[in-house]
């Protein structure tokens, strides 16, 4: 996933988890505000309920007190006496209550008062003195004193009223808040989604025209990929030349690797091998440019190592860019090969079918330094022997080119010497019909076992040159 | 050479042509510097392509007439500059401090 898709994906899952915690909150919210609602309203029947008591309290007592003064029966001061002590009693209960309640309890404490004032004015004279001749006037007080005490419930019972109505419209207030967060809420979400499947869409879009554009220059990569690589190489007489070239699994792997042998007449022939650093119509058009240098200067110049370094001069006038390459001359009538190498995995001569040699030393790769120079390794063909190169995709193929140069050194002791195609058998032997995960080249030589019996005049060649070949042979070694 | 002359770049893991436009944006740090160090010690594979960036560097700074560059490699990417033939052109060195001796 890209970067974009990755930080969309991200973004849209926190919104969803902030929003879906805000509508966790709301609904704890909404219970807690329906909980606080139901518990006040209980708390407010029972002020309710206190506050009727009191009055009955006040009730009793003055029933009480008409009952004795109409009948001197003692009798009547029994409840009388209970309503005075459960009075102040009741009366603390319910003050408490209402400021729990944020209810103001002085109408309970006004009633308190007019209560003990129609004790002492009321109660008190007329226990004392039944038949008192001012009963009229104490009856009078004790009346208005009634009256206030009945306002003071009055006012009580709407104070305890107001405070239902008020604890109505909070837990209202609340439900609505919890609401309006809700709706924002799934705005949000809507919003959120609508811009997540926006980018995502917009990312799709992104990703198929990034394919199409891939797969157009594939394809013209292939093309010139295709028309590049020779189809046919040159048959020679006294040795077999095979090459294989398989393109990359990973399709951005398209790359600029390339093998050439020519014959230039005179009984010489003139390979080449490399890898342009870089991949697709870029690479493949450097290719192109490295080996028509390369085979313009062959054409002239017969020493390899000049080949290369006047190569490296026409590409540095041109490109930026690093290309490896080995250059090599077969001398048939001499029995010899000439090789220079530009920073490439080095050419593996197999001798008498078991022995190997990775065959002299690199100079800098192509394109990379001025007036590079090369040095020059000669090998002797011996009959029997088999001359591969390839380029890096062989030993690379797991991230470790020493494992992987020991694994074809180990391929080629092994492949069967019937004269078959010695690239594909090389091939075969490392990936075993596997996709290798960069483009793979391999270009071989075998210098026939027979090539004696089939022209005298080489096979003579070859051997006049012998003694001198094997001590420059020395010398490279030396050196 | 003096140390606040030199300027180093640091890569770890492996480097191969996914990585390329990274890479080479890192590098041009050394583009100007007088002395300029390629660490290399912890990196585990590199292709043509980061080669190629060397490269292009190397062949900038000699241009603009900067000496040659140092790079430090472990024994694995030592090996990758030997095929390609470059122990002449970089000055290959296997730590930090020894590269900074080579400037």
């Amino acid at each position: 996933m890209t970067r974009a898709g990755r930080l969309s994906s991200i973004f849209g899952f926190l919104s969803a988890a902030a929003v879906f915690i805000a509508f966790l909150l709301a609904a704890f919210g909404v219970r807690a505000a329906i909980d606080r609602n139901a518990e006040s309203e209980r708390n407010l029947r029972f002020a309710h309920v206190d506050r009727a008591r009191m009055l009955r309290l006040q009730l009793d007592e003055e029933t009480a007190v008409r009952g004795y003064a109409a009948t001197h029966l003692r009798l009547f001061l029994d409840p009388y006496r209970a309503a005075v002590r459960a009075l102040p009693v009741q009366a603390a209960l319910l003050s408490r209550r209402l400021v729990d309640l944020s209810v103001d309890p002085s109408p309970v404490q006004q009633e308190v008062i007019l209560n003990g004032q129609w004790l002492r004015g009321v109660a008190s004279p007329l226990i004392r003195d039944p038949a008192s001749g001012s009963r009229v006037k104490i009856e009078l007080l004790g009346k208005q004193l009634v009256d206030r005490y009945r306002e003071a419930d009055a006012s009580l019972m709407a104070e305890i009223d107001a405070a239902a109505e008020r604890s109505e419209a909070a837990t209202a207030r609340a439900v609505n808040e919890t609401f309006a967060i809700a709706i924002l809420g799934g705005a949000a979400i809507a919003a959120l989604l609508a811009w997540f499947s926006m980018t995502q869409r917009r990312l799709a879009t992104d990703a198929e025209l990034h394919r199409l554009a891939y797969i157009e220059e594939k394809r013209i990569a292939d093309a010139l990929q295709e028309a590049f690589l020779q189809k046919k190489l040159p048959y020679v007489a006294d040795a077999d030349l095979h090459a294989v070239y398989v393109p990359a699994g990973r399709e951005s792997r398209v790359g600029g690797d390339w093998y050439d042998a020519f014959e230039l007449g005179d009984g010489r022939i003139l390979f080449s091998i490399g890898d342009v650093a870089g991949h697709g119509i870029e690479a493949a058009v450097i290719m192109s440019r490295v080996r028509q240098a390369i085979l313009s200067v062959g054409v002239e110049e017969s020493d390899p190592a000049n080949v290369l370094a006047r190569t490296n001069e026409i590409l540095l006038m041109q490109d930026a860019t690093m290309v490896t390459a080995i250059c090599g001359v077969i001398d048939l009538a001499q029995g010899v090969v000439r090789i220079a190498n530009a920073g490439h995995p080095p050419a593996i001569m197999l001798f008498d079918g078991n022995r190997v040699e990775q065959i002299g030393a690199s100079g800098p790769p192509l394109g990379a330094i001025d007036r590079a120079s090369y040095t020059v390794t000669s090998v002797l063909a011996t009959p029997g022997s088999l001359l591969t190169l390839y380029t890096d995709g062989l030993i690379e193929n797991d991230h470790d080119c020493e494992d992987g140069e020991r694994r074809v050194l180990e391929a080629l002791r092994a492949i069967p010497r019937d004269g078959g195609d010695a690239a594909a058998a090389l091939l075969e032997r490392i990936f075993g019909g596997e996709t290798p995960a960069d483009d793979v080249a391999i270009l071989t030589i075998a210098f026939r076992e027979d090539a004696g019996e089939r022209g005298a005049e080489g096979a003579g060649a070859a051997k006049r040159a012998r003694p001198i070949l094997r001590h420059d042979v020395r010398l490279l070694l030396a050196s | 050479m003096n140390e606040q002359q030199i300027a180093v770049a640091s890569f770890a893991g492996e480097i191969d042509f996914t990585a390329r436009e990274d890479f080479r944006s890192k590098l041009a740090v050394l583009a100007d510097a007088e002395g300029a160090i390629v660490d290399l010690a912890a990196v585990t594979y590199m292709d043509s392509s980061a080669l190629a960036e060397i490269l292009l560097l190397q062949r900038a700074r000699s241009h603009a007439g900067k000496p040659a560059m140092s790079v430090v490699v472990n024994e694995r990417i030592r090996r990758f500059f030997e095929i390609a033939g470059l122990q002449n052109v970089l000055l290959l060195a296997a730590t930090l401090d020894e590269a900074k001796a080579l400037l």
